[in-house]
C-alpha cells in the first residue's frame, strides 16, 4: 500500500513543500529512506518504529520505502519523523489517507511517541498559508511561533496518538491562535538599561551618536572598563523595532531554532556576541546544509565582537561584504541563498595585547612593536567601515564621576528616534539608505554642508593632527548625525570638533 | 683612496679589535694598511696586543669578505668616515676610545660640534616624553644638534622634538646601519637619514646585541658637549651614557621627575651626585660656554604662539594641569555637557594649548619660552 503525506523543509530562510511517500510491500523486512536524507533522517526509522509500537498500534515489519520528494534536494533534521510515522500508519490502513493529505505535518518523535520541538516553524507556517492547506500540525512547543502567521489553522500536538486520532476524526483539536500585537507589545522591554551605567558620560554620548546615525563603532579600553556592558545596552537606545522588522528577525531565528516555546516573536532588537574563536562560516552563514550565521541573527540589531583583533583574520575579512550590502549571499552549485544581515557593528578591543596601555594604575608590558602588530590585525578596509572609535576609560575615572543617576534608555531613545526621523525624511528617495552611516560618497558632498568655520577647522585638523584621508568622509558623516541630533540643517564647527573626537585610532596617540 | 677605505673597514671588522686596540695599533704602525701587512712578530710586540690578538689579526684579516661589505655600503647609500678623515666629528676625536670607522647615513656637518645628547628610559611616562620633546625642540630651535640613540621612549621623543621644528638630530645605533632597531622607528630612521644623520661604528648586518649598546652610549656622549638624562630607572642604560660623559669630561644634566615613580630613581641619584638639575633649556645653555653665543629664538616666532581663547575654552583650559585628566571629569568640573566639552577640547587642541593622550585624557602643553 502507498500513502502520501505533506511536510515542509527550509532552504535559506524560505520553506518549500516536501511530500512524504511511504510504500509498504511484502518481502523481507527492510526499511529504506530515499530523497537525499542526512543521518538524522536515516536514523528516524528507529524512532518511528519504536514510537508506533509504544503508542499502541499494531505493526508487523515488512518492506518499507520512504521517499522525500523533491528527491534531488538534500534534506536534514528530525522534523519528518511524525510525517513518516503517519505515512506508515496510513499505508498500513490504520489512518485515513484523505485527511492526511490536507495538513502539513512537522515534528520529531521520541521513542514513547511524544512529539518534540523542531526548527524553522515560522517560514514553514508562512509557506503553509501560501499552499492553502487545511492546517499545520506542529509540536506543541512550536505553537506560538507558528501562530504568528494569520489566516492559518495551527494544530499543536503532544504525541503521535493524539495526531492519529485527530486525523482519523476520532478527536477534534482546537486550532491555536494568539493576539500578535499584544504578544509583540509584551516582549518589547529590554533587560538592560542605560540608567544602570554610572558615569561614562563620554562613552554614552558616543553610543548615542552612533545609534542615531547607525554608525558602526569600535570601543577601546582596558579589561574591565565596561566595554561589554555599554555595548549590551546599545540595542535599547536604537529606534524601537517595528513589527515588520521583528518578523524578519524572528524568521531567521526560527530557522536556527532559537525561538523559545514561550515566545512567539522577537520583540527587541537582537544583540549577538559570538566568541572570537568563531569560524567564518558560523559568522557569515553557510555550511553543507546552509544556515544563517551570526551576522544574520543580528539582523535589525547589534552584532558585538569582543576582543576584535583576536578574531581570525579571514573571519574579519568576510565581514566586509555584509557590512556594505546588508545581505549575505551564499552560492552553492545548485542554488544561491540570500540571508538578510542588516546590523550595526559594535566591536571592542584592548588598547594593547596586555590591556593596560595608557592605564595609570597598571603598567603595560607590551613593546610598541607588539602594539603595532596587535592593531594591524584589523585591516584598513575593515577599519574603513567603522565610523567611530572611542576610548573607554579604566574604572578609576568612572568612580570619580559617579554621583548622578544615568539617563534612562527611553530618554536617549527618544532623541535617537528624532534624529532618525530627520534622516528618514532626507533619504526617502533612496531604497537602501535609511541612515547617515549608509550615505555614499557623492551624497556626503550633497548633504553634509559645512559652515565656513567648520570647513576651516576640518582642514586644519587633518593637517595638524595627522588624520588620514579616509577619516575625512567618516568625520563628515558623524558630524551630520551630531547636527541631526540638534535638528540643525548646516554643520557647524562644534559638530565637526566633536566628530573628530570619535576618531581615536586615526590619531598618533598610540606610539 | 678607495683601497684605503677597504683597509679601514677590514681593521674595524677584525674580531677582537675594538676602538682601544685599534687606536694602539694605529699609533704604532701609522696606517691601517701597514697593520694589515705586518707579520705576527711585529704585531705581538705592540703594547696592549698579546699573542692571542695578534694571531687573530693574522688569521682573520684575509678571510673577511670586504667586497661584500663595500657593495652593501653602496647599496644602502651609506658613506664611511674614517678616523683620519677631516670630517670625522671633532668632539668624538677627543675621547679615549674613538671608533676607527663610522658608517654614516646623511651628512656630518661641522656645526654638529655644538650638540647635546638626550637619553632616558625606554618606558617613559607621558611627562617624560613631553619634557624630552620640549627640551629637544627648544635646543634645536637654537641650532643645537640633538644626539640620541633611536631607542624607544625618551630617545624617540628627543629625535622627534628636534625634527618637529626643522632642527638637526643625530641618531647613534647599536647595530649595523642597515638594520632599524626598534623596527617601529623605521619612519623616524628614514627621516633622520634625510634631515639629520644616522651613525654607527658597527659593520653592516651587525645584530642589535645587548653588548653593543654600552659601546654605542660612549659615542652618544662623545659626540656631544653635554648629556641630558630625562627619566632613568635605577639600572637604566642612560646612566651608562652619563658615566661615559663624566669620563669624557662632558657635562651631565638631569631632569627631575615624580619621586613616587621608580622610573626616575636613576636621574634623581645623578642630581644627588651633582648633575645639574634642568627645568628649562636655559639651564643647559648657561652651563656650556660655547652654547652661550647661540642665538635665542626670534621674538616673531614667540608672538605667533599667542592665541585667543573663547570664554568656554578659557574655563576648560584653567581646569587642566600637566597631569592628564579624563574627559568625563573635565565635563563634570566645568559644568559643560559632554558634547560641548568634547568640541571645546578639540578646539583647544587645535590651538596647540593642550594635548590628548591615550585613554581620552587631556593635559596642558607647557608654554614655550
Amino acid at each position: 500500500m502507498l500513502s502520501i503525506g505533506l511536510s515542509s523543509a527550509v532552504l535559506g530562510i524560505e520553506a518549500y513543500p516536501v511530500e512524504v511517500e511511504v510504500d509498504i510491500s511484502s518481502g523481507l523486512p527492510h526499511f529504506s529512506t530515499v530523497g537525499l536524507p542526512d543521518t538524522a533522517i536515516k536514523e528516524s526509522k528507529n524512532r518511528v518504529l519504536a514510537a508506533i509500537k509504544n503508542s499502541g498500534y499494531e505493526f508487523s515489519m515488512k518492506r518499507i520505502t520512504v521517499n522525500l520528494a523533491p528527491a534531488a534536494v538534500k534534506k536534514e533534521g528530525a522534523a519528518f519523523d511524525l510525517s513518516i510515522a503517519l505515512g506508515i500508519l496510513a499505508a498500513n490502513g490504520q489512518l485515513s489517507q484523505d485527511r492526511l493529505q490536507k495538513y502539513i505535518v512537522l515534528g520529531e518523535l521520541s521513542l514513547d511517541g511524544s512529539v518534540r520541538k523542531v526548527k524553522g516553524t515560522l517560514p514553514i507556517a508562512l509557506a503553509a498559508r501560501e499552499a492553502g492547506v487545511d492546517g499545520l500540525i506542529i509540536p506543541e512547543g512550536n505553537r506560538k511561533e507558528a501562530s504568528v502567521v494569520k489566516g492559518l489553522n495551527v494544530f499543536p500536538v503532544r504525541n503521535l496518538k493524539e495526531t492519529v486520532d485527530f486525523l482519523n476524526g476520532r478527536d477534534e483539536l482546537s486550532s491555536f491562535s494568539i493576539d500578535l500585537e499584544e504578544e509583540f507589545e509584551d516582549r518589547r522591554n529590554y533587560e538592560t538599561d542605560f540608567a544602570d551605567v554610572k558615569g561614562q558620560e563620554y562613552a554614552k554620548r558616543a553610543l548615542e551618536v552612533a545609534a542615531s546615525g547607525g554608525h558602526n563603532i569600535l570601543l577601546i579600553g582596558p579589561p574591565g572598563s565596561g566595554k561589554t556592558m555599554l555595548a549590551k545596552r546599545l540595542p535599547s537606545i536604537l529606534p524601537t523595532i517595528t513589527l515588520d522588522e521583528a518578523l524578519e528577525t524572528t524568521k531567521i531565528h526560527s530557522v536556527i531554532g532559537l525561538i523559545s516555546s514561550r515566545s512567539a516573536i522577537v520583540g527587541t532588537r537582537p544583540f549577538r556576541s559570538p566568541h572570537h574563536t568563531i569560524s567564518d562560516v558560523a559568522l557569515i552563514g553557510g555550511g553543507s546544509f546552509p544556515r544563517p550565521g551570526e551576522v544574520s541573527l543580528a539582523h535589525n540589531g547589534v552584532l558585538f565582537l569582543d576582543e576584535f583583533p583576536e578574531f581570525h583574520r579571514n573571519v574579519l575579512e568576510v565581514l566586509r561584504q555584509p557590512i556594505e550590502d546588508g545581505v549575505v549571499t551564499i552560492v552553492r552549485v545548485s542554488t544561491a541563498l540570500t540571508y538578510p544581515a542588516k546590523f550595526m557593528l559594535a566591536a571592542a578591543m584592548n588598547p594593547c595585547p596586555c590591556g593596560f596601555y595608557g592605564d595609570s594604575q597598571r603598567e603595560c608590558t607590551c613593546t610598541p612593536f607588539q602594539i603595532q602588530k596587535y592593531r594591524a590585525k584589523i585591516s584598513g578596509p575593515l577599519l574603513d567601515r567603522i565610523d567611530m572609535h572611542i576610548e573607554v576609560p579604566p574604572v578609576k575615572y568612572q568612580e570619580l564621576t559617579v554621583d548622578t543617576d544615568g539617563e534612562s534608555s527611553l530618554t536617549i531613545r527618544t532623541r535617537v528616534q528624532r534624529a532618525r526621523d530627520i534622516q528618514k525624511e532626507r533619504f526617502k528617495k533612496f531604497k537602501s539608505v535609511y541612515c547617515n552611516a549608509h550615505m555614499e560618497a557623492k551624497y556626503i558632498r550633497k548633504y553634509c554642508i559645512l559652515e565656513k568655520e567648520a570647513e576651516k577647522l576640518l582642514k586644519d585638523a587633518i593637517e595638524r593632527l595627522g588624520l588620514s584621508a579616509r577619516a575625512y568622509d567618516r568625520i563628515l558623516k558623524v558630524s551630520r548625525t551630531i547636527a541631526d541630533l540638534e535638528a540643525k540643517e548646516e554643520i557647524s564647527s562644534h559638530h565637526i570638533a566633536e566628530a573628530i573626537q570619535y576618531r581615536s585610532l586615526d590619531r598618533n596617540l598610540w606610539m | 683612496m678607495a683601497d684605503k677605505i677597504e683597509h679601514w673597514l677590514t681593521l674595524n671588522m677584525i674580531p677582537g679589535i675594538g676602538a682601544t686596540r685599534g687606536q694602539k695599533l694605529l699609533e704604532h704602525f701609522g696606517s691601517p694598511q701597514s697593520i694589515l701587512e705586518a707579520n705576527l712578530n711585529e704585531l705581538q710586540h705592540v703594547a696592549g696586543i698579546g699573542e692571542y690578538t695578534a694571531r687573530q689579526i693574522v688569521s682573520s684579516r684575509d678571510k673577511l669578505d670586504i667586497e661584500k661589505e663595500i657593495s652593501r655600503i653602496k647599496k644602502q647609500k651609506v658613506s664611511v668616515v674614517t678616523f683620519s678623515d677631516d670630517n670625522y666629528p671633532a668632539n668624538l676625536k677627543s675621547i679615549f676610545d674613538p671608533p676607527i670607522v663610522l658608517y654614516v647615513k646623511g651628512k656630518l656637518l661641522p656645526e654638529d660640534r655644538i650638540a647635546i645628547a638626550m637619553v632616558g628610559t625606554r618606558r617613559p611616562t607621558t611627562y617624560g616624553k613631553m619634557v624630552a620633546e620640549k627640551l629637544s625642540k627648544e635646543l634645536a630651535e637654537r641650532e643645537i644638534s640633538i644626539v640620541s640613540g633611536l631607542a624607544r621612549g625618551i630617545d624617540t621623543s628627543a629625535h622627534k622634538g628636534a625634527l618637529s621644528c626643522g632642527g638637526r638630530t643625530i641618531a647613534v645605533l647599536g647595530c649595523g646601519i642597515d638594520i632599524c632597531y626598534p623596527p617601529e622607528n623605521r619612519a623616524l630612521f628614514d627621516e633622520i637619514g634625510e634631515r639629520g644623520v644616522v651613525v654607527s661604528e658597527f659593520p653592516m648586518g651587525t645584530r642589535p646585541e645587548k653588548m653593543n649598546f654600552p659601546m654605542r652610549n660612549r659615542i652618544i656622549s662623545g659626540l656631544s658637549l653635554g648629556v641630558v638624562i630625562v627619566e632613568a630607572g635605577f639600572r637604566s642604560g642612560a646612566l651608562i651614557t652619563a658615566g661615559c660623559a663624566l669620563e669624557q669630561g662632558r657635562e651631565v644634566f638631569a631632569v627631575p621627575g615624580n619621586i613616587f615613580n621608580l622610573g626616575t630613581k636613576g636621574s634623581h641619584s645623578l642630581i644627588k651626585q651633582g648633575a645639574k638639575l634642568v627645568e628649562e633649556c636655559e639651564d643647559i645653555i648657561e652651563e656650556i660656554r660655547c652654547l652661550r653665543d647661540v642665538l635665542p629664538v626670534s621674538p616673531a616666532i614667540k608672538s605667533l604662539r599667542k592665541v585667543k581663547l573663547s570664554s568656554e575654552e578659557e574655563r576648560v583650559y584653567n581646569l587642566l594641569s600637566f597631569e592628564p585628566i579624563h574627559i568625563d571629569l573635565i565635563s563634570k568640573q566645568s559644568g559643560l555637557v559632554i558634547n560641548r566639552t568634547s568640541s571645546v577640547l578639540m578646539n583647544l587642541e587645535m590651538k596647540g594649548k593642550i594635548r590628548q593622550v591615550v585613554g581620552k585624557m587631556f593635559l596642558r602643553v607647557p608654554e614655550a619660552q
